[in-house]
């Protein structure tokens, strides 16, 4: 499957890759992008399985690339990986149509948990 | 919670957070210093051959790296948030986030940049729980020279995003310590900051949306 990674930080990116690799969820393609304007324009022309996004980020935030999304009609699943991990993000995210929120610093296990169900 | 002036009571808090951050970043066990223990005597003490993960000569002889960014709980102001690394630790860091033996100094600066930003969100999710408008700002980092001044590391030309936070208003800064992998790793949070040129994530609704297709 295709997957979105989407993070200002290219470090949280080698990371969020790293642990799906770890939680026993790797080999599959990878899409990187620098902010939500980068994965929004990858969404459009790779047609991805599963997009996990940073919240805050330059340019269009995580949320806002959620929201234009979900308003195309694009119901790809999208999982938050930020560093707020409040109830009230989480209950943004889930209104926004979020598979859920992991929070920063995280484990494989939150991986696999969260995303096993979408991801086989 | 709006921005507090003494977080003084939030201390234990904080102090649990660091090393669950720290401990999660760097993979070692944190230990948080009592307060008021000089930070830089104790790294001393310890001594580089202690270190956990010895990196090149040159990371022992690097400039300290800081990472800042910003809380907004407006009206009462902005909450900055300071995270200070010796140059050996943020080396360490870069080491282990990008898994390079050679991290470059935009390697750094990313990975000082992303530890901030992960500190910064869990002090958000702390001490603001029940104040929704609460906003964190990008982080920033940049690689000051040893015992230069806050002006001097905001001026440094190697720098991520370019945020600036500045204190004023008199308010007292709250420092925790925490002794990870030989080096000392410095959180503080500084009460009523003022913005500068710190970079804020789009709003929700806002016209970043403008022009996409």
């Amino acid at each position: 499957m295709k997957i979105v990674v989407a993070d200002d930080s290219r470090a949280m990116r080698m990371i969020v890759v790293r642990t799906l690799r770890q939680a026993g969820l790797g080999g599959h393609e990878i899409l990187e992008a620098e902010d939500g304007r980068e994965a929004l324009d990858l969404v459009g022309r790779h047609v991805p399985d599963l997009i996990l996004s940073d919240w805050n980020m330059p340019g269009l935030s995580g949320i806002q690339l959620l929201s234009t999304l979900r308003a195309r009609g694009d119901g790809t699943p999208f999982c938050f990986v930020t560093s707020e991990g409040s109830e009230d993000m989480r209950e943004q995210a889930a209104a926004a149509g979020a598979l859920g929120l992991i929070a920063k610093p995280f484990t494989a296990e939150v991986f696999l948990d969260l995303l096993s169900p979408v991801m086989t | 919670m709006s921005v507090p002036d003494d977080l003084e009571d939030e201390r234990v808090g904080l102090e649990t957070l660091l090393a669950d951050v720290l401990r999660a970043t760097f993979g070692a066990e944190p230990v948080v210093l009592p307060l008021g223990l000089p930070a830089l005597d104790l790294t001393v003490a310890v001594g580089a051959d202690d270190a956990a993960t010895n990196g090149p000569d040159a990371a022992a002889a690097a400039p300290p790296a800081f990472g800042l960014l910003a809380i907004s709980d407006e009206p009462s102001g902005l909450l900055g948030v300071q995270v200070r690394l010796p140059g050996r630790l943020a080396h360490a860091l870069a080491v282990r986030m990008f898994a390079s033996d050679a991290p470059t100094a935009d390697d750094l600066l990313d990975a000082v940049g992303e530890l901030t930003n992960i500190l910064g969100g869990n002090v958000k999710a702390l001490l603001f729980t029940r104040s929704a408008p609460a906003r964190l700002s990008l982080p920033s980092a940049t690689l000051g020279r040893p015992g230069g001044a806050p002006a001097a590391r905001h001026a440094a030309p190697a720098s991520r995003n370019g945020a600036l936070v500045t204190a004023g208003g008199g308010s007292t800064p709250t420092t925790i310590c925490a002794l990870v992998l030989g080096d000392v790793a410095e959180l503080t949070l500084i009460p009523h900051v003022q913005g500068g040129d710190v970079v804020w994530p789009p709003l929700l609704g806002s016209a970043a949306l403008e022009g996409q297709p």
